[in-house]
């Protein structure tokens, strides 16, 4: 199977589960109780006609399940219910950059930190840098994402002022919220490499490589990071699901204009599109991480790279 | 002439739970340039453990409590690591038992021949590059499979690509840890043809170890037969074949399968636990000509000629003289014949 092929049929399955994905959301939110005009409008029943006809909800619920479908293949999300004709890809469009960056950043940030922290821990295992590391990992899993940036923001903002304590306008806005949330990725990456590299230097092909002359780094360097960091790559699409959901809390404390704090508003009010929206964009994202993820597999892994190819 | 290589006294051993294990308990050999000599011996015999003591590449545990490796007469125990790097791969090289393993999985088998020697030398990429196509070439792997990856070769062939390895510095040395046990039969006689052929043309000495004394004659010029971390019998390779002094010696040959073996014969027992090995001989427990004197006192080397030599009180003044096995009496009338 060419890599071509392999990508058609990725993206027709990723197409399918995407359509589920939608659907179940659909009629979720339609079952769940409530309405968008309940919550603190006190509205007459008239007003409510008129609202409901006005967004299409008076029509049967397969109706509109069809005419949202149609609306999805051409772009068009609806309109919020919050905020007076808005369209919902203009809403989040202002919304998604921020959270884009953070997140990405974080992933990025605790993916090397923690390579380097578990590379370094698996070089010198059982010395102290080993357990430095190991205790670093620890914290950084265990202290939750609220409490490190709430830390952050007092003694690197407050006390000794290197980093706006909140907003959203430079990059050095963008630090302390993704360290925050680098953290758990960090410890994750940390423990899982330190793991298979110390596979790998008791391996027989690192062996070889000492006896031809290669000190202990330079073999990590060379046959144990591309071997260790293979299995990372399976942990880019959890990290990645944590950060979109974990980063509410964060860009909240931050004051970061992300989609997290959108999403649980939206939820509130039934605001329809939105939810909808956010859903369908975080399950598009986390499919195209999956994929990317097996598409890297097979870069770094030559085994996995599909038959066929270069021969 | 000053050998190449000279192992004097050396002893390993590897802390474990239960407590030290003397793996190697004063092994000495000596090595010239352009020589093969086999060591051969059962496992936990200590012989993988010599050739990797010799390397400076013991597991985490083990340690060489004494002796001394010497490398054209510089001692590479007292080397520090980073001079026993410069030694590794450019003046004494390994092959390892399991070629599916030994190779990187993740990286081109030309590249990885190119290792040892942009490591050690300053050579451009290019060079590099047509001096790992040249050597695959010689150990039968087409030059234009250097992007493939080990995966794509045969058990065989990743030998072939292990011993370019490391061979790609032209070292004094190969140290060849089992290169056949992982391999087919059919794989095996060629990996041996093989290496028969890059030693004639490369003159490269080697210290072959293996457990099948098939395997050594016809490969090696000396055979050192090893048990429970000691040489017992070390001698040129038709001496050890035809003239063995050792029961232990007869007990390995006794169990080669020839086209007259009906039954196989085996050493019967099993060796020594090396946590608290015994005073004497270590086979005497398992030898049916022990002396009483075997078990009591560890026997020295008694000459047998000026290359060979054997470690059993049989060969003392004054010991009883002991009909061999049958079989290896019949070597033994070889022996006399051929003289």
């Amino acid at each position: 199977m060419t890599l071509a092929r392999y990508t058609l049929r990725r993206l027709a399955s990723m197409l399918v589960t995407l359509w589920i994905i939608v659907t179940l959301t659909f009629f979720l939110l339609r079952f769940l109780p409530g309405s968008p005009w309940a919550n603190p409008m006190d509205l007459s029943p008239e007003q409510v006609a008129i609202l409901n006809e006005h967004a299409g909800l008076g029509r049967p619920l397969i109706e509109q399940y069809g005419l949202y479908l149609r609306g999805l293949l051409t772009g068009d999300l609806g309109v919020s219910f919050q905020f007076r004709d808005q369209p919902v890809t203009a809403l989040l469009a202002g919304r998604i950059g921020p959270s884009l960056q953070l997140g990405l950043q974080a992933i990025v940030v605790g993916a090397l930190a923690g390579t380097v922290l578990g590379v370094v821990a698996a070089v010198r295992s059982n010395t102290w840098l080993d357990s430095g590391s190991t205790v670093t990992a620890v914290l950084g899993r265990s202290v939750p994402s609220f409490v490190a940036a709430a830390l952050l923001q007092y003694v690197l903002a407050v006390r000794l002022g290197w980093f706006p304590i909140a907003g959203w306008s430079f990059f050095a806005h963008t630090v302390l919220p993704t360290i925050a949330l680098a953290l758990a990725p960090m410890a994750d990456a940390a423990r899982f490499v330190r793991t298979e590299m110390v596979e790998v230097l008791a391996s027989d092909y690192a062996d070889l490589a000492r006896a031809g002359g290669l000190g202990p780094w330079q073999v990590a360097w060379k046959h144990g990071l591309r071997n260790s960091v293979i299995p990372m790559l399976t942990l880019l699409g959890p990290m990645a699901v944590a950060l979109l959901t974990g980063s509410l809390v964060v860009e909240n404390i931050f004051g970061v204009p992300g989609i997290g704090e959108q999403l649980v508003r939206s939820i509130l009010v039934n605001d329809y599109p939105t939810v909808m929206a956010v859903t369908i964009l975080y399950s598009a994202l986390l499919l195209v991480v999956v994929f990317v993820v097996d598409v890297l597999y097979s870069v770094v892994d030559p085994r996995v790279r599909l038959g066929g190819g270069r021969r | 002439m000053t050998p190449l290589l000279e192992v004097e006294d050396l002893h390993v051993s590897f802390s474990t739970d239960a407590g030290r294990v003397q793996a190697v308990r004063g092994v000495s050999f000596s090595l010239r340039a352009g020589e093969v000599l086999a060591v051969v011996g059962e496992s936990g015999s200590g012989k993988s453990v010599t050739a990797r003591a010799i390397m400076g590449l013991l597991a985490r545990n083990g340690s060489v409590d004494s002796g001394a490796v010497r490398l054209r007469g510089r001692d590479l125990l007292q080397a520090s690591e980073r001079e026993l790097r410069r030694v590794r791969g450019k003046d004494v090289s390994m092959v390892f038992q399991d070629p599916m393993t030994c190779l990187d999985p993740t990286m081109p088998v030309g590249r990885q021949v190119m290792e040892p020697l942009r490591h050690h030398t300053r050579v451009s990429r290019r060079a590099a590059r047509a001096a790992a196509a040249e050597l695959l070439a010689r150990v039968g792997i087409a030059p234009d499979r250097m992007r493939q990856y080990p995966h794509q070769f045969s058990g065989g062939q990743r030998q072939r690509i292990a011993l370019a390895i490391a061979l790609v510095n032209r070292p004094d040395v190969v140290l060849a840890d089992e290169p056949t046990t992982a391999l087919d039969v059919s794989v095996q006689a060629q990996i041996l043809d093989l290496l028969a052929e890059l030693r004639r043309t490369t003159g490269t000495a080697m210290v072959l170890v293996t457990h099948d004394l098939g395997v050594v004659a016809s490969v090696a010029d000396h055979v050192a037969v090893m048990y429970a971390g000691r040489i017992v019998e070390l001698g040129t390779t038709r001496e050890v074949f035809y003239h063995p002094q050792h029961p232990y010696t007869w007990g390995l040959l006794g169990s080669l399968p020839t086209a007259q073996t009906g039954r196989l014969e085996t050493v019967p027992g099993s060796p020594p636990d090396l946590l608290d090995p015994p005073p004497g001989d270590a086979f005497a427990p398992r030898n049916a000509y022990a002396l009483p004197r075997d078990l009591e006192e560890a026997p020295p080397f008694f000459d047998v000629s000026p290359t060979h030599r054997a470690a059993t009180w049989l060969l003392a003044p004054g010991a009883p003289a002991v009909e061999p096995p049958a079989d290896v009496r019949a070597r033994w009338d070889r022996w006399e014949e051929q003289r």
